[in-house]
């Protein structure tokens, strides 16, 4: 009940896995088509050198674009959990409390399931609100 | 390099020119088709958008549906009357002849509101009207996503038909923000359901602060006020009634306690959410003059043709907020603000008006998840 998830589906893990699993095999394969090109360049083969070099270097880029784009999307599923929380003070001994909000919580509403745990008295909602993680409000 | 380039090539034999032909033809036809690449690019783009709007949509919907169906009526009934309202408008009055334009647009919304209070009574008749307000504005989020959902479609069909750049740079610009907009109203569908505050209720949060546990009384439709005691001053506090997701008729209200002391008020302050800028902080106290409330037209010039009929003087605070925050849970930063937007009405109250003086003042916005009374009964 703290953090909802809002019905918000998420990602499974054989979908991450198969991401995973092809950007180990493009960077294989660029520094595969590196290596390549280095030797040919020893070898004196420079055309062949170019084009190896050049597919390497591409290859390594969209590994790093790919993974870049899935901690962006891993970072957006973060950012959907809050906690609501209801904020509450003591009618007697001004004693604050925050507990997570409850369906049928108002602000004014006088709680009487809630008690003060120093004087036994009832306790007031003075605030309602949405605490928003730290990752997600540096972002915004 | 280059040399030793030219020289390789010159010693390359018949295939490896081949390949070099080839290369050359394949940039070329890209040349030609690189338009028609781009806008399928950005047609699937749409579509991924698209996916992921009918996915709000229906997890909304289908959400308000259980939420409606615990009130009376079975799943299939809910089902069958939620498709009647669907696609619900409201047709805004013509402005060509702008006499009377205000008036005929206020009956409008005051036929449309009791249209959707009518429906909501059919939908879940054993809902009390707490929960039949909150209901109402859960649905109306899944109107306004289902109507965001369907202008999208429109340009994606238009787009992939035609494969007219125009129509899909158009949307494809615009998605992120689309997406945006979408996202909150997704979001307010939870507030509303669960009845929590939303930021537009930061305004009747600072009413019912200032009301200090006074008994309050309804003065217009679905808006309660009390007086209480400011720094010496009688202060007539006002807010919609809640606890349920309510805006009421703020205006009417004002006009009606103004209009009953013979316009002996020294001053009206109002309370509201406003829009903040991009790079403004969330939460910022601001204070201005004029009618802050954000409603389509009617409130406002019912208040601000009764405080120049009488002169009496209207303040205005405004708690900066993203538009998007103030349709979905309250923020943080915005419930702590409070504190300081009552300093900021005591300071106004002090400054601008004697002890013993009648002072108006309006906490503009909806009331959802915020009661009448503190220590009002449940
Ligand atoms: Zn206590």
């Amino acid at each position: 009940m703290s953090s909802e998830s809002n019905g918000k589906k998420r990602a499974t893990t054989g979908f991450y896995l198969f991401w995973v699993a092809s950007m180990v095999g493009i960077v294989l394969i660029s520094i595969l088509f590196f290596y390549m090109g280095i030797s040919s360049l020893q070898e004196g083969n420079t055309t062949d050198a170019i084009l190896n070099i050049v597919m390497g270097v591409a290859g390594m880029g969209i590994a790093v674009k790919v993974a870049y784009d899935m901690a962006k999307a891993r970072l957006a599923y973060q950012e959907e959990q809050q906690e609501i929380l209801t904020e509450l003070h003591c009618t007697s001994c001004g004693r604050k409390m925050l507990r997570a909000f409850r369906e049928g919580d108002f602000v004014g509403r006088l709680s009487d399931q809630d008690k003060c745990p120093k004087c036994g008295a009832p306790m007031l909602v003075v605030s309602i609100f949405a605490k928003i993680p730290k990752k997600a409000k540096e972002k915004a | 390099m280059i040399q030793a380039l030219g020289m390789k090539l010159m010693q390359t034999n018949q295939s490896d020119w081949f390949s070099w032909i080839f290369f050359l033809i394949f940039i070329t036809i890209m040349q030609f088709y690189a338009s028609k690449l781009q806008a399928q690019l950005w047609i699937n783009e749409i579509r991924k958008a698209l996916a992921k709007l009918e996915e709000y949509t229906n997890d909304a919907t289908k959400k308000f549906v259980e939420e409606a169906s615990k009130y009376g009526r079975s799943r299939e009934e809910v089902e069958s009357l939620f498709k009647r309202i669907k696609g619900f408008f409201v047709i805004q009055p013509v402005t060509l002849d702008p006499f009377g334009a205000v008036k005929r647009l206020e009956h409008l919304l005051e036929s449309s509101r009791d249209h959707l209070n009518k429906f909501m009574l059919e939908i879940a008749p054993k809902a009390d009207e707490w929960k039949r307000s909150n209901l109402r504005d859960q649905m109306a989020g899944v109107l306004a996503l289902d109507m965001i959902y369907r202008i999208v479609r429109h340009y994606f069909i238009l787009g992939r038909r035609t494969q007219n750049l125009i129509y899909i740079a158009q949307i494809q610009m615009l998605l992120p923000e689309i997406l945006r907009i979408a996202k909150a109203y997704w979001k307010a569908g939870e507030a509303f359901r669960r009845g929590i505050p939303i930021g537009d209720s930061i305004g009747p949060m600072v009413a019912l602060r200032l009301m200090n546990g006074a008994e309050p009384r309804e003065v217009a439709e679905k808006i309660v006020g009390a007086e209480v005691d400011i720094e010496g001053r009688r202060a007539f506090v006002i807010k919609a009634k809640g606890p349920g997701s309510e805006v009421g008729r703020p205006g009417v209200a004002i006009e009606r306690i103004v209009e009953g002391r013979e316009g002996d008020v020294s001053l009206i302050i109002m309370i509201d959410a406003a829009a903040k800028l991009e790079g403004e902080p969330t939460a910022e106290v601001v204070e201005g003059i004029g009618a802050a409330i954000g409603d389509p037209g009617p409130e406002k010039l019912r208040i601000e043709e009764v405080a120049t009929k009488y002169r009496i003087p209207l303040h205005a605070i405004a708690i900066k907020e993203d538009p998007l925050d103030a349709i979905t849970t309250m923020r943080e930063e915005i419930a702590r603000s409070v504190d300081e937007v009552i300093e900021r009405v005591k300071m106004a109250v002090r400054s601008k008006t004697l002890p013993g003086d009648f002072v108006l003042i309006a906490g503009i916005g909806n009331t959802v998840g915020v009661g009448n009374r503190m220590g009002g009964a449940s």
